[in-house]
């Protein structure tokens, strides 16, 4: 009967089971990946098309939030649909019940979704950047760079398909416990969407350390069977990790809500004196004096070359020139994060925009150059590197792009200056460029542009730009300064270096200076103050002529900032805030000072912290005290060893009532019966009672039980021992 | 020291929340045996085979199959175990071609003509779907699937749930047919008492969650009568005798159906003074119908004089 042929078919091409697993799992799945797939382009193409997909910004900016939303969708969709329709009884043992470890049917299925996943986000990701790839698509440069955004949200698309797998094999009692777990990767999905990491790298670490967190989960109920002496410890581990993280998460709103800088009942407000210098119109050093509830009062210290004056007052000024910080320690300018398409190809603004007509501009930072294109054709028309501009349509050997030459790739800090103006830092060198003119302009090769971390357009009236008056007779106006932590140079507007400032007094004493500018005459009015803690000690004024030469040096008094204080609010109100907040909030704050903050307890965070009124301390402690006491009482209705008891009694006592929510979440409400021996509640796990010591009672017997096999009935009646008074028929059949 | 019982469980119980689904349970299947699990629609008989299977977590007692633990079953001994549970359940995506290749990947070894064999008989073709296949059918290819790896241990819930006749004896006759190899153990529970009485030599009665019986067919059989008392006018109350199962009362006799009957059970019927006490032989399915039916008395009296008329 049996088709010989097929049976040795089978027997020589005989999968093994790893095989066979991913092979069911493709073939049962492949339909969910390629609705995710349609799902995701479609979404994708409708948001590109309801934007303005030719714009290089929005492009990108579509892309990855279609994907923001998307991936998400397409991992819950797969994860829930790969266990689902599985987990009817029956077609569960028949994906179970073989000879195949759990952790091989596991990882085989988290290897098929996770794959079907990446092709249902991947492949729209990838259709984006070559359609933008396509000259006069998009009107901006490509670069893989652009992708890093979709690639971002995709990978915290993962923690999604673990945390439905999760929640699909873990039976919770209330919806609320049941859906939990979804929480924490919304959470990362919503930091990573609103730029909080940074750098590409920040975003795959944070995005695989949840991943597997929520995969050991999963994999622990899937190994388990919710038994927890069958789950792994590690996955027991990572299962309160992630109950006890979407707890926080949750509860984090909730209980910072009211420890805000409105902390109810109270309120922190500036008091006392707070004193500021400023630099007049005429070049005087003023100082303002600020009393609460008195007007500002103005006092001449210096006089514009430095000279200190009797203090004067002034009558009260409408505007003044801040001093700038500057010759902070080396920073660098704020870089946009890896989902911003700025980060890749840097929109240039260029003014007044009618200079140019039709033309985009990009700092490629990757490449080094400034590239311009079409607005109307979205095709390059031009790149301006170190060499110069170079028209697109300029054919000659070499190419484009080596003609124009690069500024230093990647490591290019514009500073936006005056009409235009760019300074671009090229390793050591500095370049004035100007697309205006479509110039590039070398400036002081002397300068290290490695070592530069400011650019400051001195035209900008709130900047250190103090008293400019415009002489048109005078090609040295200072036009911008670059400041590197010991230097400050000074360079007009056609890209001369006027004046070199080093640092005059030693940054241990006087860590923090401040700078205004003066022109005609040229002069430079530093202010060096001393460190915070030492604020009652005398800063120093010190005035710099165009020649480099110290006019005066003189001591000012230090300016105060306003302190802060707590004033209680005198209002009838229930302070509550400290009921929300865990006892490991104060105990963390602190140990993180002690270890982290360089002022360790002196730290800003502590002092806020330690400043709170006593009130709040004791809503903590006595919070605190509740809950230990209950999640020792849950603990105890859980039956659970003495040692554990305690532990969880310890646990929530620190995480309050998020450890209660925690304990509720990870081990369940117990369910207890009435004890038929004592009558008092034992739970039903427990074969011996915790109250009267006895077991669970064998079931009641009827007298109808059938057990083992005996022929002595039998024996009986044949010998007539009955003993019956009636004859008894015996009726053969 | 190697057991003489495949399977053993000692006070295994589960709750579904607080309802008890299977209570203090302590079952003994011997090895070799044609094991008749019976009970019930919800006596808990699946439970319990989910528990042996290690697919439910008990929530006390113990079991084991084949010596091991069975919330730890290790792949190998799985693979000692056939399991074919009711609803025959296999992805309707499959062929029947891909599911063999599906499960025979799994199994060191694997029996082609064996499984070629029982899909023959049932006249499957490689290329059918699952999900165009008849309850028959598809019931003929699990079992195909369940006995080509020629496990030790074949644990078959309800194999028949839903079958036509037909169907059912194919089923059946396969079944037989495999299992005449030497030490292979079946646990098989239906509902079909005739379907049992043609292949167990050991039964379990599950009663409401409560193991009642747990012996051999022939005992089973022995340990459960049937009396016929008539009776010159309207027969007296059922009296309280151990191991009733149920009585009926009749215009003029009564009927006592008991378990476990012993000269003490005869003495008690007697001093009802009946005309006469029959025994009636009772076939295995009226006996297991009798035993995991409702435990109660019934009366039914025609004559006007009584003036009702009880349900039956």
């Amino acid at each position: 009967m049996s088709t010989i042929s097929t049976v040795s078919k089978l027997a020589g091409r005989k999968p093994t089971a790893w095989r066979a697993i991913m092979i069911k799992e493709w073939k049962s799945s492949a339909i969910w990946m390629l609705t995710g797939l349609i799902l995701v382009t479609a979404g994708m193409t409708a948001t590109l098309y309801w934007g303005d997909y030719h714009s290089l910004t929005a492009y990108w900016e579509s892309v990855t939030r279609s994907l923001m939303l998307g991936a998400p969708l397409v991992a819950v969709l797969i994860g829930a649909l790969q266990i689902v329709p599985e987990r009817r009884r029956d077609l569960w043992a028949f994906v179970m019940h073989r000879p195949a470890s759990k952790a091989m049917l596991f990882g085989g299925k988290a290897i098929a979704g996770l794959s079907f996943y990446a092709a249902a986000t991947v492949i729209p990701l990838l259709g984006a950047a070559a359609w933008a790839a396509i000259p006069g698509n998009v009107d901006g440069p490509f670069d893989w760079g652009l992708t890093l955004g979709g690639f971002g949200a995709i990978l915290f698309g993962c923690p999604f398909y673990f945390a439905v797998m999760f929640i699909t094999l873990r039976p919770a009692r209330w919806y609320g416990s049941a859906i939990l777990p979804i929480v924490a990767p919304i959470a990362l999905a919503w930091f990573n969407s609103a730029a909080l990491f940074t750098e590409w790298w920040q975003a795959v670490s944070v995005s695989l350390i949840a991943g597997t967190t929520y995969a050991m989960a999963a994999y622990g109920l899937f190994q388990g069977d919710n038994s927890q002496e069958r789950t792994p410890k590690i996955s027991r581990f990572a299962a309160g990790v992630v109950l006890l993280g979407c707890i926080i998460i949750l509860t984090m709103p909730v209980s910072m809500q009211s420890n805000s800088n409105g902390y109810d009942g109270s309120q922190w407000i500036e008091t006392g004196n707070s004193q500021q210098y400023l630099i007049s119109n005429t070049g005087e050093l003023l100082r303002k004096t600020t009393t609460e509830g008195k007007p500002d009062v103005f006092e001449a210290i210096a006089d514009s070359q430095g000279r200190l004056i009797k203090r004067a007052p002034v009558s009260r000024i409408s505007s003044g020139i801040q001093l700038q910080s500057i010759m902070e320690a080396p920073f660098r300018s704020y870089i946009d994060p890896y989902t911003s398409s700025e980060r890749y190809a840097a929109r240039v603004g260029v003014a007044p925009s009618h200079t140019f007509g039709q033309q985009n501009w990009y700092l490629d930072r990757t490449r080094g150059q400034f590239l311009a294109y079409s607005r109307k054709s979205r095709r390059l028309v031009g790149i301006l590197g170190p060499n110069g501009y170079y028209q697109a349509d300029q054919s000659g050997p070499t190419s484009l792009e080596a003609r124009a030459g690069h500024f230093t790739p990647g490591n290019d800090t514009p500073g936006t200056v005056g009409t235009g103006g760019i300074i671009v830092l090229g390793g050591s060198k500095l370049y004035l460029v100007s697309i205006a003119d479509q110039q590039v302009r070398l400036l002081d090769a002397g300068i290290d542009a490695g070592d530069v971390s400011q650019v400051i357009n001195l035209s900008q009236p709130s900047t250190a730009g103090a008293g400019i008056k415009t002489d048109t007779r005078s090609a040295a106006v200072p036009a911008f300064l670059l400041a590197s932590s010991e230097n400050v140079h000074i360079f007009s507007s056609d890209g001369r270096r006027l004046l070199t400032v080093h640092r005059q007094l030693s940054r241990k004493q006087y860590p923090t200076v401040s700078m205004a500018v003066t022109s005609s005459p040229l002069r430079v009015l530093s202010l060096y103050e001393t460190a915070p803690s030492t604020q009652s000690k005398p800063s120093r004024y010190i005035v710099i002529d165009d020649r480099g030469r110290h006019l005066n040096n003189i001591e000012v008094p230090a300016q105060h900032s306003s302190d802060l204080v707590e004033v209680p609010q005198k209002q009838h109100r229930i302070h509550l805030e400290g009921l929300a907040v865990p006892m490991a909030y104060p105990v963390f704050v602190l140990i993180l000072a002690l270890l982290f903050m360089p002022h360790g307890l002196s730290s800003a965070d502590v002092t806020m912290v330690l400043n709170r009124s006593h009130l709040f301390f004791s809503e903590i402690l006595v919070s605190a005290l509740i809950c230990g006491i209950l999640g020792y009482l849950i603990a105890r209705r859980c039956a659970l060893p003495k040692r554990s008891c305690k532990a969880w009694a310890i646990g929530t006592f620190f995480l309050g009532l998020p450890g209660i929510a925690l304990m509720l979440a990870y081990r369940g409400w117990p369910v207890r019966v009435p004890c038929p021996s004592c009558k008092r509640k034992r739970p039903i796990a427990q074969e011996f009672c915790e109250h009267c010591g006895e077991p669970f009672p064998a079931p009641r017997m009827d007298g109808t039980e059938i057990f083992g096999d005996s022929d002595s009935l039998q024996t009986e009646f044949d010998s007539g021992n009955s003993g019956l008074m009636m004859p008894v028929k015996e009726v053969t059949r | 020291m190697q057991s003489d019982y495949v399977i053993e469980t000692h006070r295994l119980t589960k709750y579904y929340g607080r309802r008890c689904v299977v209570d203090s349970v302590d079952l003994a299947v011997p090895k070799g045996s044609v094991f008749g699990f019976l009970g019930r629609n919800g006596a808990g008989k699946s439970t319990t085979i989910r528990m042996l299977l290690g697919l439910v977590t008990p929530t006390r007692g113990t079991a084991t199959v084949l010596g091991h633990n069975c919330a730890d079953l290790s792949p190998e001994v799985r693979g000692r175990i056939g399991y074919m549970a009711e609803g025959h359940h296999v992805h309707e995506w499959m062929s029947i071609k891909e599911a063999g290749d599906f499960q025979s990947a799994f199994f060191a070894h694997w029996n082609n003509e064996v499984y070629h064999g029982v899909l023959d008989y049932f006249g499957l073709k490689d290329s059918a779907k699952v999900k165009d296949l008849s309850r028959g059918e598809r019931a003929g290819l699990c079992l195909g699937l369940t006995l080509a790896p020629e496990p030790e241990l074949l644990i078959l819930d309800d194999p028949a749930l839903g079958l036509d006749p037909v169907a059912r004896r194919s089923l059946l006759q396969s079944m037989i047919y495999v299992t005449r190899a030497a030490d292979r153990t079946i646990l098989f529970s239906s509902h079909v008492l005739a379907d049992v009485e043609r292949i167990v030599d050991h039964v379990a009665v599950l009663d409401r969650s409560v193991l009642r019986a747990q012996c051999s067919l022939d005992t089973f059989r022995d340990r459960i009568r049937q009396y016929v008392l008539t009776f010159p006018g309207t027969p007296p109350e059922v009296p309280k005798i151990p191991g009733l199962l149920h009585g009926f009362r009749s215009d003029a006799e009564m009927i006592v159906t008991l378990a476990n009957p012993n000269p003490e059970t005869n003495l008690i019927l007697a001093r009802l003074h009946p005309e006469t006490i029959q025994e009636t032989p009772l076939g295995l399915e009226d006996a297991f119908i009798d035993y995991m039916g409702e435990r109660r008395e019934r009366s039914f009296f025609m004559r006007a004089g009584d003036g009702t008329e009880a349900a039956v």
